[in-house]
């Protein structure tokens, strides 16, 4: 196995953040960890990363313990930090260098490391400017050229969209995917369902420290069956309005939140009248109606009767 | 080799911080030229007094203490720089008014108190406006009471000890024996002591050089805090990380941050050396090696102490709010503001706990032409309180 978690756990005081997690990376795919804020990815990766050390359990990367020496597997992994980790004083190209220079690059070599992953990431032109004149998303993406710098085998990449432009997001969507056809092996944590279901070849759901669910992304949405999502917005939401849904036997989840009503419904197009009346029949003015057919989102509803992004 | 890039880093990042190149480099320029003339008066005065300037003297006692007081202290040991003159306390407070820096009152029984063991006290008036001459009486008078009660202590001591032993004796004749002995000695320390402060060399030091060594001191102090700061920066934006990520260990990132800082406020202190030498005639001594040796050491220790406030603060913002603040206080106890002739009493005392003081000491005794023996203490207290401070931040600064 390339990358292998074994009962890893963490807490913080009282709080375990990380509870047992297992985790197989294989090579070449793309990896997501998905699961909303405080789920316990980025601790996940933290310690992957050689960045925080695990109260217990181990981390394997070709079969060698990385828990008791990290340095091996420090040398040829990138990471890509939640947050901007770049010199906002100093210009991208300035910040790429000194970051090569970290990574062991020297001379040509660095030189023309410097220039490729400014042309991968669309930033050659702007490679003179100082980080603090960047945009949200341009400094996201030299954020991600600094982890290319030394060639990595394995990319960890945590949450690397997070606030920034349509554009920019696009961007660092399609290099990802084109990192990993060049055989680079990822790892994507994020919280946004559609990134992950873009990308990804397999998926871990998280929540509470937990690994919930795992497996590929027709896997995962097989664990709910059929159930498509109905989405209703509505003016008024009554309390009886859970209670009326219930009632309906094909009917699988109701989640109430705001003026937002989800339904995991099996056959929408079929009963959506019958939700629709009993929603009507509760007090609910209806502004609009969604329908979605199984989607990852679908199936943490599934398993956790929330929205991922609560 | 990756420690000299992560050190480039950390200048260039430095030198395009405009306001605080700005701080670090020209505001102690333009100091060390205002202060430099706004108190050249003062070291006028200063220069004056070591030629002789005057006391007045009310002698209410005439015993055998207060002629030792006039005559072997006064008269004898700073004969060079004061002249006594006897005169009554009216005669004394209108001197202090008009052009004499201090009178000294020595009040009736002073002799008899001392001789019988019991507290005594010596007044000094002095002249707010020759602030300086008066506080080389003032230290004249504060050694020689130290010397009063040693007396005092030895006389009660001697006396409790042939009591209980039974043994008959003058307790008058001990005293004045006592008295004799210590007030020989102690009137050679209180020249050492005033003396040492102002005039301990060859030279007297200009008020440009004064202030040249109290910027470069304060200075050094602001230099070193923003090298430290920046590694609490490093933590705060995730750069710090990034650096654990690529396999960069700790020790690494913090021996290089202290080997920056350090060297960038030794450069800086080079540049006010030479800038002040040239563009202001500062004489920083004939001794170059000694002068880098007191500023090498006055960097040192304003490492340290920027080390200890980074550990204590934990954040950049907070570390920018109390830097300034502990430099500020240091400097004007210190002597960075106000001269330390000035000082006296328990602000002298003070001042022996700031970086400034031993920085001042150095390199004011190299100015004045003074012994190279006269550094040796100044550099040792700061290597000590150096240690001290990279001990107790590196022990205590977390970098998670």
């Amino acid at each position: 196995m390339f990358l292998q978690t074994k009962d890893l756990v963490k807490s913080f005081g009282d709080k375990v953040v990380v509870d047992h997690v297992n985790l197989e990376v294989k090579e070449g795919e793309v990896f997501g960890l998905l699961g909303p804020n405080g789920a316990g990815k980025t601790t996940t990766i933290s310690m992957i990363c050689g960045l925080l050390k695990p109260d217990g359990g181990d981390i394997l990367f070709e079969g060698k313990s990385a828990v008791k020496d990290s340095m091996f597997l420090k040398r040829v992994m990138g990471v890509v930090p939640q947050d901007i980790a770049l010199y906002p004083m100093l210009t991208a190209n300035e910040n790429l260098y000194f970051w090569g220079r970290m990574y062991g690059l020297s001379g040509r070599e660095l030189d023309q490391r410097v220039k490729e992953v400014l042309d991968i990431m669309g930033l050659s032109d702007r490679a003179k400017e100082r980080i603090d004149k960047y945009s949200g998303g341009m400094k996201r993406r030299i954020n991600i050229a600094a982890a290319l710098m030394h060639r990595p085998r394995l990319l960890i990449m945590d949450e690397p969209t997070v606030g920034i432009d349509p554009q920019s997001r696009n961007h660092i969507l399609e290099s990802v995917k084109q990192f990993n056809q060049q055989g680079m092996t990822i790892i994507y944590t994020s919280h946004y369902m559609e990134e992950v279901e873009y990308l990804c070849h397999r998926v871990a759901i998280m929540d509470y420290g937990k690994v919930i669910a795992l497996g590929t992304k027709d896997e995962l949405k097989a664990m709910v069956g059929d159930a498509d999502k109905v989405i209703m917005e509505t003016g008024l939401i009554f309390d009886d309005i859970k209670q009326r849904l219930s009632a309906f036997d094909y009917v699988e989840n109701i989640m109430v939140t705001d003026n937002t009503v989800d339904i995991l419904v099996h056959d929408a197009k079929t009963h959506l009248p019958d939700l629709i009346s009993a929603v009507i029949g509760a007090g609910g003015d209806i502004a609009s109606i969604k329908v979605e057919e199984p989607n990852l989102e679908g199936v943490f509803l599934h398993l956790t009767g929330r929205q991922l992004r609560d | 080799m990756r420690a000299i890039h992560m050190l480039l880093k950390d200048i260039r990042i430095y030198t395009r911080d405009w306001i605080a190149l700005l701080i670090n480099l020209v505001m102690p320029i333009a100091l060390v030229g205002i202060l430099g003339l706004s108190f050249s008066s003062s070291f006028a005065e200063l220069g004056a007094s070591i030629s002789k300037f005057p006391v007045a003297v009310v002698d209410y006692d005439k015993g055998e203490m207060a002629r030792k007081l006039v005559d072997d202290v006064l008269k004898k040991d700073l004969a060079d720089i004061v002249d006594v003159e006897e005169v009554s306390e009216d005669e004394a407070v209108a001197a202090v008014k008009g052009e004499t820096p201090a009178a000294i009152i020595i009040p009736e029984g002073f002799t008899k108190n001392i001789n019988e063991g019991k507290a005594t006290e010596l007044r000094v008036i002095a002249n707010p406006h020759l602030n300086i001459s008066g506080g080389i009486v003032q230290q004249a008078v504060e050694s020689y009471t130290v010397a009063i009660s040693s007396i005092t202590s030895a006389t009660d001591a001697i006396m409790k000890m042939v009591s209980k032993e039974g043994i008959a004796v003058n307790p008058q004749e001990i005293a004045a024996q006592t008295a004799e002995r210590l007030a020989g000695v102690q009137g050679k320390n209180v020249n050492a002591i005033a003396f040492s402060q102002q005039t301990g060399g060859k030279k007297t030091p200009t008020s440009m050089q004064y202030y040249a060594a109290a910027m470069l001191a304060m200075f050094s102090m602001f230099m070193a805090a923003t090298g430290i700061t920046s590694m609490l920066q490093e933590r705060e934006n995730y750069t710090l990380k990034r650096m654990y990520g690529a396999g960069i260990p700790k020790w690494e990132i913090m021996s290089t941050k202290l080997a920056g800082t350090w060297l960038s406020a030794f450069i800086e202190a080079l540049i006010l050396m030479a800038f002040t030498a040239y563009v202001f005639g500062v004489d920083w001594g004939d001794n170059i090696p000694a002068v880098l040796g007191v500023a090498a050491a006055t960097v040192f220790a304003a490492t340290g102490v920027a080390m200890i406030i980074a550990a204590i603060t934990r954040t950049s913002k907070a570390a920018g709010g109390l830097a300034p603040a502990v430099i500020n206080i240091m400097s004007a106890i210190g002597g960075s503001m106000f001269p330390i002739y000035a000082f006296s009493g328990f602000m002298l005392t003070a001042s022996k706990g700031t970086i400034n003081y031993w920085s001042l000491q150095g390199f004011l005794s190299l100015m004045s032409q003074d012994a190279i023996s006269a550094i040796y203490l100044p550099i040792a207290v700061l290597a000590a309180i150096g240690v001290a401070g990279l001990a107790i931040g590196i022990l205590t600064l977390r970098l998670d």
